[in-house]
């Protein structure tokens, strides 16, 4: 019971974000095709980079990546919990708006 | 500033509060466990439309409605898909599976038609896969067989051996459905004679049994059932009840809306029949409303007035503290549970976003930082590099191996790393404290924050 209605839940989020996103995916993509070459374009660039990256940071020590590769796991993941409970508190606001039970 | 995050915070918690309670209110089960061990009163609401019509065929008979001749010609199965997930429980050697025919004899009306569900053998196939079989075994699947969500359940006929002209005399079909969700359980218990009759005790020929209940309990010395019906039985001419064991009267009667019956001590295990007697309206569709088993501790076991007056009043309190009680183990249970939390509900959520320019745009962050992790992660590979107008690549082999070249060097060139590592470390912690420290007192507003190095 309890998993049905979390499912339930997650479907209607996941419905309702898939309702907005859709369209804007739609006219992006149709009404700007370089746009979406860009993208693509950019995230290709990337990985090319990160390839030369890689040369020059073999100067570096290996403990001083290590501690830096440790640094960006801990920053990436402070970042993300706290932008998805920023996140959660707006829906939650929103849900309060609502007022549907 | 603070108050708000402070408002926030609770609300958080509130929210969280309201919904466990939630959950917890409306997760209780209707235990069929508690139901059959029950001794003092205890009321369960049955809804009867969720266990009817789980599964209903046509079949053609010969003229005679002669039992044999189904066997021969056949069924014309028309299976149902099922709602959703059901068990079917066994309970040892009486292991039954729920069926139920319509036989058609000349065209004059219809009975009912019961088969002994030891020659009944039901298996699952699927829409993708139509060649699977997936039979469930009374022997091997002691437990009983799931079906899952969207499967059809096909039930086959086997007829034994030794009976080539199938003969319905009293077969006998107990049926268990135990509901996968709420752990309701009820009971069918069909009796034939070998005039394709029900064959229960004082039923006139060419009656219908419209449903039957079982009432199991021991130690209890009385029991009244309750059957509350809608206003489509006005069809119906009347009502009778039957007893299989042990043959008696029809201890039957109305009050307040409902039918009541009652066993005494060496009932136990006795089961019920409803009848109607008017096979005019069998097309008219019954429904029942709700169904209740009402069970009283009373040890009188006399009439339906013994029920009434002062006695009625103790079995209210009683039926109220069991109930009490009930809700106390539920909620000791819970507290006491330990398994884990069920999180499979959270898999598959990276797929939410539909795979296009927003997808792109929203993962660009991610898909750099998996870049650049990646790249700290992997190994230096030696770089080519254009030259300009000798239209030619240089190789710029990797540092660390030209750094491999000078003897110790390597070595001396991490020691100096770890020791820088180590300051950076110190100092990226040190900030990590006071942060941490930042944020669980509310002294600012850190989801803004991004490093601090």
């Amino acid at each position: 019971m309890f998993k049905a209605l979390f499912n339930i839940m997650i479907g209607l989020i996941a419905t309702i974000i898939q309702i907005i996103v859709w369209p804007i995916n739609a006219v992006i993509t149709n009404t700007l095709p370089d746009f979406s070459d860009k993208i693509t374009q950019i995230t290709g660039v990337f990985s090319t980079v990160f390839n030369y990256i890689s040369w020059a940071l073999s100067i570096i020590p290996t403990p001083v990546i290590t501690a830096l590769s440790f640094m960006l796991l801990c920053e990436i993941a402070k970042h993300t919990i706290f932008r998805s409970t920023h996140a959660l508190i707006k829906v939650w606001n929103v849900f309060q708006k609502i007022k549907f039970w | 500033m603070k108050d708000k995050k402070l408002n926030i915070f609770i609300s958080i918690l509130y929210f969280i509060g309201v919904l466990a309670l939630f959950l917890v209110i409306t997760c209780t089960p209707v235990d069929a466990a508690t139901l059959k061990n029950s001794t003092d009163n205890y009321l369960v609401n049955y809804k009867m439309s969720s266990y009817n019509e789980l599964f209903s065929y046509w079949s053609s008979t010969d003229a005679n409605g002669s039992g044999g001749s189904i066997a021969d010609s056949g069924f014309n199965l028309k299976p149902n898909v099922l709602p959703n997930s059901i068990t079917i429980n066994s309970d040892n050697d009486r292991f039954h599976w729920p069926i139920k025919l319509f036989k058609q004899r000349g065209n004059s009306y219809f009975d009912y038609l019961y088969l002994n569900s030891y020659n009944i053998r039901p298996y699952i196939s699927n829409s993708d896969n139509p060649n699977l079989s997936n039979w469930c075994n009374p022997s091997i699947n002691a437990n009983g067989c799931t079906f899952d969500i969207g499967f059809s359940v096909i039930w086959d006929f086997s007829i034994p051996n030794d009976t080539p002209n199938f003969d319905l005399s009293l077969q006998q079909s107990i049926s268990y459905i135990l509901n996968n969700y709420n752990k309701a359980r009820f009971s069918y218990y069909y009796y034939t004679d070998n005039q394709n009759n029900i064959d229960s005790i004082s039923v006139p020929l060419n009656t219908k049994v419209i449903q039957s209940y079982q009432v199991e309990e021991e130690g209890t010395t009385y029991y009244t059932l309750n059957v509350y019906y809608t206003q489509k039985l006005y069809n119906f001419a009347g009502f009778s009840t039957g007893k299989t064991r042990p043959a008696g009267d029809n201890d039957f009667y109305y009050n307040n809306g409902g039918f009541y019956f009652e066993t005494s001590e060496y009932d136990s295990y006795t089961t019920y029949l409803l009848f109607h007697d008017n096979d005019l309206y069998w097309n008219t569709s019954l429904e029942f409303n709700d169904f209740y088993y009402a069970y009283s501790n009373s040890s009188n076991g006399g009439s339906n007035s013994d029920i009434t007056g002062e006695d009625s009043s103790k079995d209210e309190i009683l039926r109220q503290q069991e109930e009490t009680n009930r809700k106390l183990e539920d909620i000791y249970a819970k507290i006491n549970d330990t398994s884990p939390p069920d999180t499979s509900g959270l898999g598959g959520s990276a797929g939410w976003l539909p795979a296009g320019p927003v997808d792109s745009i929203i993962n660009l962050p991610l898909t750099f930082f998996q870049g650049l992790n990646n790249a700290m992660a992997t190994s230096c590979s030696p770089v080519n590099v254009p030259l300009p107008f000798v239209n030619q690549n240089v190789q710029l082999p990797c540092v660390n191996t030209l750094f491999n070249q000078i003897n110790g060097f390597n070595t001396w060139w991490n020691a100096m790393g770890l020791i820088a590592a180590a300051f950076i470390l110190y100092k990226y912690l040190i900030h990590l404290y006071q942060w941490v420290d930042n944020t669980l007192t509310f002294r600012e507003n850190n989801w803004q924050d991004w490093g601090g190095i």
